[in-house]
C-alpha cells in the first residue's frame, strides 16, 4: 500500500512538472508572486504534518522556527552587498540544520506534556518568540524590523528565483515526508499518535522518535522562513512570528488531510493562492482571518478527515464497484 | 524596597482580575478538558462592549458589566452548541483548534467592527487614586480587584452549594460516573462554557478600565492566560486563582525593574513549571495506564 | 527477575504495600486477588509505567535504575494490557513488526523489513490469524485483538512475559491456543507472571501462586496450598 508505485512516482512528476513550468507559462510577476506563497505554505504544511499529522502532536509553536529562520538569514546578511541572487539560498541550508538542532532542547521541554496541553503550551512559544524579537532591539532592531540587501535582478523577473528555490525546498520536504512514511520511523510515529503508552510498552523509543520528527519539521520551517525573508526583503516580528500564519498552516493540513503524504500540499495549494488573490483584490483586511476560521470550522464539521483521504476512499469504493460490474459483464458474455 | 512593595501591591490588584479570567478557563477545562484559547477574545470583546456601553449609552462601566456578563453567557452557550458539541473524534485537540479558530475570528470581527485603534475606558473617576500609607492606589484597580474577588467567590459558592454547580463539579471530576448518575454532561458543558465566557467578559470590562486595548490585545492575553492555567494545574480552580495572583505579582515586579520584559515574567514561570512539575503546581498527572 | 518491597501510593492510599515477588526462568507465577487489589498497578511498576514510591526491581540480580517501559523491554520484560490496547489503523503485520526489538538506527530503515515480515507471518500463522495479516487491527474482533496482543510478546524474544487477564473476552478455542503457547515458551525458559481470574487455568498452569489483598501479598505457594488457605478464601469471598 505504501510502496513506490508507478502511480505515486507519476503523480510526483506531473505535479512538479506543472509547478516548474508555471512561471514560464504565466510570466506576469503577480502570478508568480501568488504562486510563491502557495509553495511556501505547501512547504510549511508538509513540514508541520511530520509532527502534527504523523505523530499527532499539535505543535502550535512551529512558526517560531519560520521566524527564526527569517531572522537568521537577515542577520547574517546585514552588512553584505549581494553580487549574485543565489548565494543567500545556500546559507539557508546551514540555517535549517542549525535551527533543527536548536529545536531539540525546545522539544525536550515541550514534550513533557501531551494532547491539548502540548498544543496550548507550544503556542506560548510563538508568543514568547514574538515578544523577544520585538524587544531584543540590539539584535533584531525590534518592532521596526530589518531588511535584506537587494539582489541584483531585473524587476520583471524578480519573483522567479525565489519561486524556484521554494519549489526545490518543497521537493525536498515532500521527499522527506515520503521517506518517513515508508520507514520504520513513520510506523513508530503512527503508533505514537494512536496510543503512546502502548507504543512505549513495545519498546518504541517514543521521546527520541518524537524529537526527530519535531526537529525535522522545525528545520524545514526555518528554511522556508529564510527564503520568505529574502523574498519580502524586510521583516517585522509580527509577520515573522505570526499566529495567523500558524493557524493557516494547521488549517491547510486539516483541509487536505493530516497524516497523509499529499494532503497538506493539496490543502496549501488550494487555500494559500486564494487568500493571496483576495488580498490583492480586496486589499489586506481583517476578513481573511474570519475566512480562515470559517474554512477550518467547516472542514472539521463536514470533512473531518480532509480532502485526500475522503477522495481516496470514494475512489477506491468506486473502483471496487467497477471491478464487480466488470466481472459481471465478463460472466454474461 | 518601597518600589518593590508597590509593585507587589499593584500585581495583587491586577492578579485579581486575571484570576477572574482564569477561573472561567479552569471551569471550561473542567467540563470540556480543553483550554479555551478564545477566552482571550471574549475578554477583549467584554472590554469593547463595556466601552460601547459607557461611551454611547453613558452607563457606568462597572454597572454595565452585569448585563454584559448575561449577554456573554448566552453567547457562550450558543457557541458551545454550534461549534463544540458536534465534535466527535479527537475531541480534546480538535476543540483546542476550534477555540484557536474562534480566537482569530474574534480578532477579525473586532477589527472589522471597532477598527484597530487603541481604546481605553475612562470614566470620570478613572484617573483618581487613593493614597494608603504612602502608596498610590488607582481607584479602578481597587474596585476591579474587589469586584473580581466577589465574582470568583460567587463562582466558588455556586459550584459548591447550588444543585447545578454540584452537577458541574461532579462532571468535572469524573465524567463517566457523572453520566451514570444521570447528570446530563452536554447541558453541563453548555452551562460551564457559558459561565466561563461570562466571567471572561466581566473581567474584560475591568481590564479595559485598567489597560488600553485593541483587538490584538487578545493575542497578548492568550499567553498570559494559558500560563496561568498550566502553572495552576488544569481544572484546579484554586490553583488557577493562586497562579493568576502569583503571576500578576511576578510580572508587575518585572515591570518595575525591566518594563520592556514584563510580558516575559509569565513565560519564565511557565518554563520552570514545565521543567519541574509538568502537571502544574496544583494539578495531578493526566495519564493513567490500565 | 525480582521485585523487592515495592510500594506505590495514589494520594494517601497505598495501592501496593511492600510487595515482593520473584520469578524464575521457565516458571509460571500466578498473581491473583480481588479487583482493586493492586495487580495491574504492580504490573505498571514492574514494567516501568509507574515510578514506585519505595522498593526496587531487579533483573538478573542487577537493580534496574530508573525503570522505563523501553528499558525493561530491552531487558526482555514484556507485557500485555488488561484492556486490548492496539493501534486500530495499523495492520497486523505492522504491529508485530513494531514489537521486534531492534537497534535504534533501524528506525531509518524500511517500515517493515523482510525478515520481520516473515517472523510476523509465522507468529500470525501460529495464532491462526494469518489470513488477516493485511487487515487493520481495528477490524479484528475483541478476542482476536487480545490474541494479537499476546502475539506481540512472541515477537520480542522475551525472557519474562507479564499477562494481565489474557483470557478476559476471549473464546475457549483461543484460550487453548494461548495456553499452548505459554506451555511451549515455558519449556524454552521464558518466565511468566500471570494475572488471571479464571482460577482453573491458574491451577493448571502455574508453578507458584501469589495472592494479593489490598496491595499486600497475603499468601503464596503452590496452587494446591493456596487454594486451601483460609485467608485466600476470605479475601475472595469477603473481598
Ligand atoms: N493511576 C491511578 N491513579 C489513582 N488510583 C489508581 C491508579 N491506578 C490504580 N489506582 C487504584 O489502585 C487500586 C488498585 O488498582 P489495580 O491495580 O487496577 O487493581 P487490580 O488490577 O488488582 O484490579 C485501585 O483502588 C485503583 O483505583
Ligand atoms: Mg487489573
Amino acid at each position: 500500500m505504501r510502496q513506490v508505485t508507478g502511480w505515486g512516482a507519476g503523480r510526483a512528476v506531473v505535479v512538479f512538472g506543472t509547478l516548474l513550468a508555471l512561471p514560464f507559462i504565466f510570466s506576469q510577476d503577480w502570478v508568480v508572486d501568488i504562486a510563491f506563497f502557495g509553495l511556501m505554505y505547501a512547504v510549511l504544511a508538509v513540514a508541520w504534518n511530520l509532527i502534527g499529522g504523523y505523530a499527532g502532536y499539535i505543535w502550535l509553536g512551529f512558526i517560531t522556527f519560520f521566524g527564526l529562520g527569517a531572522y537568521a538569514l537577515t542577520i547574517s546578511f546585514q552588512h553584505v552587498v549581494l553580487t549574485s541572487v543565489w548565494s543567500p539560498f545556500l546559507v539557508i541550508i546551514p540555517i535549517g540544520l542549525g535551527l533543527a538542532a536548536l529545536s531539540i532542547p525546545v522539544a525536550l521541554l515541550l514534550l513533557r506534556v501531551r494532547g491539548a496541553t502540548f498544543a496550548v503550551v507550544s503556542l506560548a512559544v510563538l508568543f514568547l518568540a514574538e515578544i523577544c524579537a520585538s524587544n531584543w532591539t540590539t539584535i533584531t532592531n525590534g518592532a521596526e524590523g530589518m531588511g535584506m540587501p537587494t539582489p541584483p535582478i531585473a524587476a520583471s523577473l524578480f519573483s522567479r528565483p525565489f519561486y524556484l528555490a521554494m519549489l526545490c525546498l518543497l521537493a525536498v520536504v515532500l521527499l522527506f515526508s515520503w521517506y518517513v512514511l515508508r520507514s520504520r520511523l513513520g510506523l513508530m510515529l503512527f503508533a505514537i499518535r494512536a496510543d503512546e503508552e502502548r507504543a512505549r510498552g513495545l519498546g518504541v523509543p517514543t521521546t527520541t522518535i518524537k524529537v526527530v520528527a519535531f526537529a525535522a519539521s522545525c528545520g524545514f520551517a526555518a528554511m522556508a522562513g529564510g527564503i520568505w525573508a529574502y523574498y519580502v526583503g524586510f521583516i517585522f516580528p509580527i509577520f515573522a512570528f505570526s499566529a495567523n500564519t500558524m493557524f493557516a498552516t494547521v488549517m491547510m493540513v486539516y483541509l487536505g488531510g493530516r497524516g497523509t503524504l499529499w494532503g497538506p500540499l493539496v490543502g496549501a495549494l488550494l487555500v494559500a493562492p486564494a487568500q493571496e488573490y483576495l488580498a490583492y483584490t480586496l486589499g489586506n483586511s481583517q476578513l481573511y482571518l474570519i475566512a480562515y476560521a470559517a474554512v477550518f470550522l467547516l472542514v472539521i464539521r463536514f470533512l473531518p478527515r480532509g480532502i485526500v483521504p475522503t477522495v481516496h476512499d470514494s475512489w477506491v469504493r468506486r473502483r471496487a464497484r467497477g471491478a464487480v460490474g466488470g466481472s459481471e459483464r465478463l460472466v454474461s458474455t | 524596597m518601597h518600589l518593590a512593595l508597590y509593585g507587589v501591591i499593584l500585581g495583587l490588584l491586577i492578579g485579581g482580575v486575571y484570576a477572574l479570567m482564569a477561573s472561567g478557563l479552569a471551569l471550561v477545562w473542567g467540563v470540556m478538558r480543553m483550554i479555551n484559547l478564545a477566552q482571550a477574545a471574549f475578554v477583549i470583546l467584554g472590554a469593547y462592549l463595556d466601552y460601547t456601553a459607557y461611551t454611547m449609552l453613558h452607563v457606568d462601566p462597572f454597572v454595565a458589566i452585569v448585563p454584559i456578563a448575561v449577554l456573554m453567557f448566552a453567547l457562550g452557550v450558543g457557541i458551545y452548541y454550534l461549534f463544540f458539541r458536534p465534535l466527535k473524534a479527537e475531541r480534546q485537540t480538535l476543540s483546542t483548534l476550534v477555540s484557536y479558530a474562534l480566537l482569530l475570528a474574534g480578532v477579525g470581527v473586532l477589527g472589522a467592527v471597532y477598527s484597530t485603534n487603541v481604546r481605553f475606558i475612562s470614566p470620570a473617576y478613572g484617573l483618581q487614586s487613593w493614597t494608603v500609607i504612602g502608596f498610590q492606589l488607582p481607584v479602578v484597580e481597587v474596585y476591579g480587584f474587589v469586584i473580581s474577588a466577589a465574582l470568583v467567590g460567587g463562582l466558588f459558592w455556586f459550584l459548591s452549594s447550588s444543585r447545578l454547580g454540584r452537577a458541574i463539579r461532579a462532571a468535572t471530576q469524573n465524567p463517566t460516573a457523572a453520566t451514570l448518575l444521570g447528570v446530563k454532561t452536554e447541558w453541563v458543558g453548555a452551562v460551564g462554557f457559558g459561565i466561563g465566557t461570562a466571567t471572561g467578559a466581566a473581567a474584560g470590562g475591568l481590564y479595559g478600565m485598567i489597560y488600553s486595548f485593541n483587538p490584538n490585545s487578545s493575542l497578548d492575553l492568550v499567553g498570559i492566560l494559558l500560563s496561568i492555567v498550566v502553572v495552576g494545574g488544569f481544572g484546579s480552580l484554586g490553583g488557577a486563582i493562586a497562579a493568576a495572583v502569583g503571576l500578576g505579582v511576578t510580572s508587575s515586579l518585572v515591570f518595575v525593574y525591566a518594563p520592556v520584559w514584563s510580558g516575559l515574567g509569565f513565560y519564565g514561570i511557565l518554563v520552570a513549571v514545565l521543567l519541574f512539575r509538568p502537571q502544574g503546581l496544583w494539578g495531578v498527572p493526566q495519564w493513567r495506564v490500565e | 527477575m525480582e521485585a523487592r518491597n515495592v510500594t506505590k501510593r495514589f494520594g494517601g492510599v497505598a495501592a501496593l504495600d511492600h510487595c515482593s515477588v520473584e520469578v524464575a526462568p521457565g516458571r509460571v507465577t500466578g498473581l491473583i486477588g480481588p479487583n482493586g487489589s493492586g495487580k495491574t498497578t504492580f504490573f505498571n511498576v514492574l514494567t516501568g509505567y509507574l515510578a514506585a514510591d519505595g522498593g526496587d526491581v531487579f533483573v538478573d540480580g542487577a537493580k534496574v535504575a530508573r525503570p522505563t517501559p523501553q528499558r525493561l523491554y530491552r531487558l526482555g520484560v514484556v507485557r500485555t494490557f488488561q484492556y486490548a490496547r492496539l493501534f486500530p489503523d495499523l495492520t497486523l503485520v505492522e504491529i508485530l513488526a513494531l514489537a521486534v526489538a531492534k537497534p535504534f538506527l533501524s528506525v531509518f530503515g524500511l517500515r517493515v523489513e523482510g525478515g520481520d515480515r516473515e517472523r510476523a507471518m509465522e507468529v500470525l500463522g501460529r495464532l491462526g490469524l494469518r489470513a488477516l495479516a493485511a487487515r487493520r487491527a481495528g477490524q479484528l474482533s475483541y478476542g482476536q485483538q487480545r490474541l494479537l496482543e499476546f502475539g506481540t510478546t512472541l515477537m520480542a524474544q522475551p525472557r519474562l512475559v507479564l499477562l494481565d487477564e489474557p483470557t478476559a473476552g476471549v473464546n475457549p478455542v483461543m484460550i487453548d491456543i494461548l495456553e499452548g503457547h505459554i506451555r511451549r515458551l515455558r519449556t524454552e525458559g521464558v518466565a511468566f507472571l500471570l494475572v488471571e481470574h479464571q482460577l482453573d487455568l491458574v491451577m493448571r498452569l502455574c508453578d507458584t501462586v501469589v495472592v494479593l489483598g489490598r496491595g499486600v501479598p497475603i499468601a503464596r505457594g503452590t496452587p494446591d496450598e493456596v487454594s486451601q488457605d483460609p485467608m485466600v478464601l476470605d479475601a475472595y469471598l469477603g473481598g
